[in-house]
């Protein structure tokens, strides 16, 4: 449109060269007509001034002749001479004046022929005066001839002149009509380039104006671009394709932390480590090579520290299309990038706390119903991949009447708002094995408080309910059996009853009699009814003794057993004490460690020490210098306890023996003592879930060990 | 009222226990104080002034000694009985056993027995306790004022 304005313009500036040309053209050659026609006049003039000029010698003449005829001076006939000199002149004049006219030379070939008649006949009056006088001359006069001649060469002039003259005012008319067109054409040629100058102005005028207001649109967004560029927070810039900065905004320079002086001209290299420049450089090749923007995150160390930009990379093309240069965007996304790291980092956490929760963790839309989420034990535990269950819902999968039960609690769940417990819910799996499920389902509500999605916990009990069925039964058998051993303890327990209280009664008796006896007889008995008598009270009292320990086994057993810290070292530092009338009068080396604190029944584990201490202190008897030594080992799971000691000793093929009930391996001269002790000790450390064993030979002493465990453990 | 005040009940099945018993009081010159009964039924009876114990002169004895294991009616019934019995409450009670049974022990404390003697097989440890026992409750101990019983 503009351009077609222009050229129209153009063109109308062309044809107003061209008319402004005809115009010039055509007034010059009016000025050359009228430049002629007043030649033309004044020829005209000149031809009428001669054809009088010519006419004045005649009439000269003939005053002159006509003077001389009358008064016959010779004098009068002076001018004559001179005019009829001049008269041939004239028409010579007049002839070549009038050449191109052949009118004219046709008239004046008329003419000079009665000139000539004319002066003929004024020579011959001059003569016939001269010679006959004035009779005959004005006879000759009177005849008229003269006059005649005359009124002819008078006609001829004035016939000359006239037509001078007609031919003038041709001309004249001539040059009129074409002054008027003339001056038409030039006023028609005026008014068009006025015209024609004038649309031209309008159409120039109005370009200008265009121009002005691009220029000032141009200037005001280039101010604006500036002020843009200027307040980014992005940085913004031009490389050329060597890299090198050709523009950039006041967000590069505080990023370089150098001047736009000092970046301009200068490529990544002199900003950069080595690595992220080539990996910068790398990217605007790629740029120049597909010609296509480039969009990605790059970290950089700049002066800020390492930072990460959401970089945009674009070629800039010329007018033929060429890529010429690269522009750059660099948006500092830093926070942004840490921002969704974190976010990254937390979802991913969060993915995979639920994909490694060794339960089914499903989640259900609220809506729908539909399967959104399901993790890896849940696919397990299916059987069906999560592509295929997400986004489709329970009877999809599972049988109607599953599908509806699972529905129902679901909806149950959504409308209640709080969590449902299902302790056993059967489900199918996809190879059509079933499984017995403990569900849990709460709603997970949006923003709202509404219930969103569903969220459910299963774990498959199937093995728990199968060993629960199997404990039911064993339970069962272990209750019938339970009786049985209930109905067998309370015998036991009523034999030790009967034993403690029944079977120590008639040795009371025997006892209680013998020494009443020995009383009331005393002086009827001799030494050996006497020492009859101390035999049967010994033995009564022996067995008294047996039965005792035997009690006290029992009970051993059978007691309530308590828990509590018990420091050994302080334990056997009591247990001593005790034993100190046992020891008088004996040297013994004792080497006691330090000892850890255990849990244990403290009334129990004393018992163990008494007896073991009580052991070593009886079975170092016979040397001179005992030595018993009672330390621990601490290492492994079990606190292992040992007291050891220099005594006799014992052969280790009877080792197995020396925990059992009233098993000895001493004559009871040698070593008193019913061989209850270490049963006791025993089946105290068993109870406390620990095991005894010892370590000996004969006459080289004997090592007694008990451990104890150190996680609570409870045998009854 | 004296003579009454001094009377100890032994409740004891056995025969041989009951001579031996005796013959340790007997040593202390208690033995004459000594009412015997042979079982739980027969101690309630004495006690409370009952059945063949009807005619038997007022008054609580200044201790029973015990057996657990009797006939009929057992030492820890007897000794229910008494503590649940206003009147008899306040008289003193001692189980003279052969059993060391914890069980024992504990019921019996737990029923409000005041002392507990197992019986030794020796004899002359049975006499000495049986010595110290009468001694310590038939003569030592200041009983119960006997008021208590009249004005139940």
């Amino acid at each position: 449109m503009l351009k077609g304005q222009l050229r129209l313009a153009a063109a109308a500036f062309g044809l107003a060269l061209l008319i402004f040309a005809g115009v010039s053209w055509a007034g010059y050659r009016t000025t050359q007509r009228l430049l002629e026609a007043a030649e033309w006049r004044h020829h005209t003039d000149e031809v009428i001034g001669q054809i009088q000029t010519t006419l004045g010698p005649i009439t000269e003449m003939e005053a002159g002749a006509h003077r001389f005829v009358l008064t016959g001076d010779e004098r009068f006939l002076k001018p004559y001479g001179r005019a009829f000199e001049d008269l041939e002149a004239h028409l010579q004049r007049l002839r070549s004046l009038t050449a191109d006219n052949p009118l004219q030379q046709r008239r004046l070939d008329l003419l000079e022929p009665i000139v000539r008649s004319k002066n003929a006949f004024m020579e011959q009056t001059i003569l016939l005066r001269r010679r006959e006088g004035l009779r005959a001359a004005a006879a000759l006069v009177d005849t008229g001839q003269g006059k005649t001649l005359m009124d002819d060469v008078r006609a001829n002039v004035a016939e000359m002149t006239a037509e001078e003259r007609r031919l003038m005012l041709q001309r004249d008319d001539e040059v009129k009509a074409n002054t008027w067109w003339m001056n038409l054409s030039l006023l028609a040629g005026a008014v068009t380039s006025f015209a024609l100058l004038t649309g031209i102005y309008s159409v120039l005028q109005r370009e200008i104006r265009r121009r002005t207001t691009a220029e000032e649109a141009r200037a005001t967004s280039e101010s604006r671009l500036q002020t843009i560029l200027d307040n980014s927070p992005a940085a913004i810039y031009l490389k050329d394709k060597e890299g090198r900065f050709l523009l950039v905004n006041r967000r590069v320079e505080t990023i370089l932390g150098r001047s736009a002086a000092e970046i301009l001209g200068r490529t990544s290299y002199d900003f950069f480590p080595r690595d992220a420049a080539d990996q910068l450089r790398a990217n605007e090749r790629r740029v120049l090579e597909s010609g296509a923007p480039l969009t990605l995150e790059e970290t950089v160390p700049v002066k800020e520290g390492v930072r990460t930009f959401l970089l945009t990379r674009f070629p800039l093309r010329d007018a033929q299309g060429a890529v010429y240069a690269i522009g750059g965007i660099s948006t500092d996304i830093t926070e942004r990038k840490q921002a969704e790291d974190e976010v990254k980092h937390t979802q991913a956490f969060l993915d995979s706390v639920v994909e490694n929760i060794p339960n089914m963790v499903f989640v259900k839309d609220a809506g729908e119903l539909r399967f959104v989420r399901l993790n890896q034990a849940g696919e397990q535990l299916l059987g069906f991949s999560r592509d295929a269950l997400i986004g489709r819902n329970d009877y999809d999968f599972f049988p109607k009447e599953q599908a509806d039960f699972f529905t129902a609690r679901d909806r149950d769940v959504l409308k209640g708002g709080v969590l449902l417990d299902i302790p056993d819910e059967p489900i199918t799996r996809k190879d059509g094995t079933q499984r017995f499920l403990h569900t849990k389902k709460v709603p997970i509500p949006d923003e709202t408080g509404r219930p969103r999605y569903l969220l459910g916990i299963s774990e498959d009990i199937t093995e728990r309910k199968v060993a629960q069925e199997q404990i039911e039964k064993l339970n069962e058998s272990l209750k019938v059996h339970g009786a049985q051993l209930e109905a067998a303890n309370k015998e036991l327990e009523a034999f030790s009853y009967s034993v403690s209280h029944d079977l120590r009664a008639p040795l009371r008796h025997i006892s209680g009699f013998v020494d009443m006896l020995r009383e009331h007889a005393a002086s009827g008995l001799d030494d050996k009814g006497r020492r009859f008598l101390d035999t049967i009270a010994a033995s009564a009292g022996r067995m008294g003794e047996l039965i005792d320990d035997l009690l006290v086994f029992s009970r051993m057993g059978r007691s309530e057993m308590g828990r509590a810290k018990v420091s050994l070292s302080s334990m056997v530092a009591g247990v001593l004490r005790e034993m100190d009338s046992e020891v008088k009068g004996r040297s013994i080396e004792w080497t006691i460690a330090d000892l850890p604190v255990v849990e244990a029944d403290a009334a129990m584990l004393r018992l163990v020490f008494a007896n073991l201490i009580g052991n070593a202190i009886k079975y170092t008897r016979t040397r001179d210098r005992a030595r018993i030594e009672i330390g621990a080992t601490n290492g492994g799971p079990e606190v292992v306890i040992f007291v050891r000691d220099n005594g006799v000793g014992f052969d280790m093929q009877y080792a197995h023996k020396l925990f059992g009930v009233f098993q000895r391996l001493h004559r009871a001269d040698e070593f008193e003592g019913t061989g209850i002790g270490l049963a006791n000790v025993r089946r105290i450390i068993s109870r406390h879930g620990g095991r005894t064993w010892a370590e000996g030979q004969v006459d080289r002493g004997a090592s007694f060990y008990f451990s104890l465990p150190k996680h609570k453990e409870t045998t009854r | 009222m004296m003579t009454d005040m001094r009377r100890i009940l032994l409740a004891e099945d056995d025969p041989n226990d009951v001579e031996l018993t005796l013959t340790a009081l007997g040593e202390n010159n208690l033995a004459n104080e000594v009412v015997v009964v042979n079982d739980g039924v027969e101690a309630l009876d004495y006690l409370h002034v009952r059945g063949r114990f009807a005619d038997r002169p007022r008054g609580n004895p200044a201790v029973v000694l015990l057996d657990i294991k009797m006939p009929k009616l057992d030492g820890l019934e007897v000794l229910k009985q008494m503590k649940a019995d206003e009147g008899l409450r306040p008289v003193p009670v001692v189980m003279l056993t052969s059993s060391r049974e914890e069980s024992d022990l504990l019921e019996s404390y737990r029923l409000g027995v005041n002392a507990y003697v197992v019986k030794p097989v020796d004899f002359r440890e049975f006499i000495g306790a049986v010595r110290s026992l009468g001694l310590f409750w038939a003569v030592v101990n200041q009983p119960p004022p006997q008021n208590f019983r009249k004005i139940a």
